[in-house]
């Protein structure tokens, strides 16, 4: 099974269609149908590691209220994956990865991609939480941990941007993204292609492209999910890529065979 | 910066590292999300407001419901309990990775174009800040206190609401 990274962008991209969510949904439709799919959002950002465990998952709506009624009223109604949630529990230890039936569900950084990719939420969808207290090295390391899913039909898949900066975003349709932002969206492509995954882990030494790109590690540490989990021979390729205000990437790649 | 907040600061600062300048300056921050409350909770005297308050949870969050606290100054309070957390359960844990989020925060809580500095972030300035800034607000709320809480109507009115929906409900 291919793994994925995307980059989700705005919360309205789950009613959009655009040339994003065209891409997502062609996307999926080349890759085997999956038993379940895995997802890390940029937006479980919490502190420890945990993994949603209800059988009908809740549909998230995180966001704020300038956003219109029509997202408010957007379900995913995907059903959980109790197997997957022991298997992914088995696979991370000694990390403890806690089942969590109440507080979180499928959020806007996983449904707005399944929305169009997985169209009839028939396939089941178990999150992971990225442990905001752990640094980057630790994510890379328990994606590695994961790996046996894919062999088992499970599709795993990273949600963020590679570039988020909310604070300098500018609203602007069809606008350049800033210099420091293409340079640094550049760098990670160089560093995807020569499978540098020591870079990507230390992105805050990449100086200051990286700084004001990855302002906050949240959206770019669903990309070290995804690369942990390539195998010798498998490249990357780029699903769609582009850029959102300015300050949001949108690349989103595929790693397989 | 008012006396309580140099006195503060000083305090902290003296202290040997970051790590213990957090452990021993946050329980203060604490009491004074509290005393945020106190002073912006509207007077009433039915209100047993020191058992609410008291028991709160997180009074940080009800500070930043009362937006007495900025997104970026209540991500940066979040971020510090959190390095004080894992610090103490672990003292040997890697927390730069935490300190920059929330002097990121911190910088764009004040303006959101200071993105990069060249200085690197600081724990105990941090707190320092976050205590000064409001014990301000905590000044300026007990200046100028809330107005007192809506008036708890007992017209004759409400009692035939009462009776006619118990009517209602017991058929």
């Amino acid at each position: 099974m291919p793994t994925a990274f995307f980059g989700h962008g705005s919360p309205l991209n789950t009613i959009a269609t655009n040339r994003y969510s065209r891409a997502w949904r062609d996307y999926a439709a080349t890759l085997p149908v999956p038993r379940a799919i895995l997802v890390v959002s940029a937006h479980w950002y919490v502190p420890g590691t945990r993994i949603s465990a209800a059988h009908q998952p809740r549909t998230i709506h995180d966001f704020n209220a300038n956003f219109p009624p029509r997202l408010f009223d957007f379900r995913y109604p995907a059903r959980g994956d109790r197997t997957l949630v022991e298997r992914v529990v088995d696979l991370a230890r000694p990390i403890r990865v806690e089942r969590d039936e109440t507080t979180w569900g499928i959020d806007h950084g996983a449904y707005s991609i399944l929305a169009h990719a997985f169209t009839a939420a028939a396939i089941p969808v178990v999150a992971l939480s990225i442990d905001r207290s752990k640094p980057a090295a630790y994510h890379y390391e328990l994606a590695t941990r994961l790996a046996p899913l894919r062999d088992e039909g499970v599709f795993i898949f990273g949600s963020g941007n590679v570039v988020h900066n909310l604070e300098l975003a500018e609203r602007t349709a069809d606008a350049e993204p800033y210099d420091w932002a293409q340079r640094f969206d550049d760098s990670v492509r160089e560093l995807l292609a020569a499978r540098d995954h020591e870079s990507l882990v230390n992105y805050h030494r990449l100086g200051p492209d990286a700084r004001l790109s990855v302002p906050t590690p949240e959206h770019y540490l669903p990309l070290l999910y995804t690369i942990a989990l390539q195998r010798g021979s498998e490249r990357v390729s780029t699903i769609v890529d582009g850029f959102d205000f300015r300050a949001g990437s949108m690349l989103s790649i595929s790693i397989a065979a | 910066m008012n006396g309580n907040a140099a006195a503060f600061a000083a305090t902290i600062a003296a202290l040997p590292t970051e790590n213990a300048r957090l452990h021993a300056g946050l329980p203060e921050l604490h009491a004074l999300f509290r005393d945020l409350v106190r002073a912006a909770a509207p007077p009433n005297p039915q209100f047993e407001r020191e058992r609410i308050i008291a028991q709160a949870p997180n009074p940080r969050e009800l500070v930043f419901l009362l937006g007495l606290l900025s997104e970026g100054e209540n991500e940066a309070a979040l971020l510090l309990d959190l390095i004080d957390a894992v610090v103490s359960a672990e003292p040997d844990a890697v927390v730069a990775h935490i300190l920059d989020e929330a002097w990121y925060y911190l910088r764009t809580s004040i303006d959101a174009n200071w993105q990069l500095d060249d200085g690197a972030p600081c724990a105990g300035a941090a707190l320092a800040y976050l205590f000064s800034v409001l014990t301000e607000r905590l000044d300026t709320l007990r200046r100028s206190p809330p107005p007192a809480a809506l008036a708890v109507s007992i017209e004759p009115q409400r009692a035939t609401l009462l009776r006619s929906l118990r009517d209602k409900m017991s058929e």
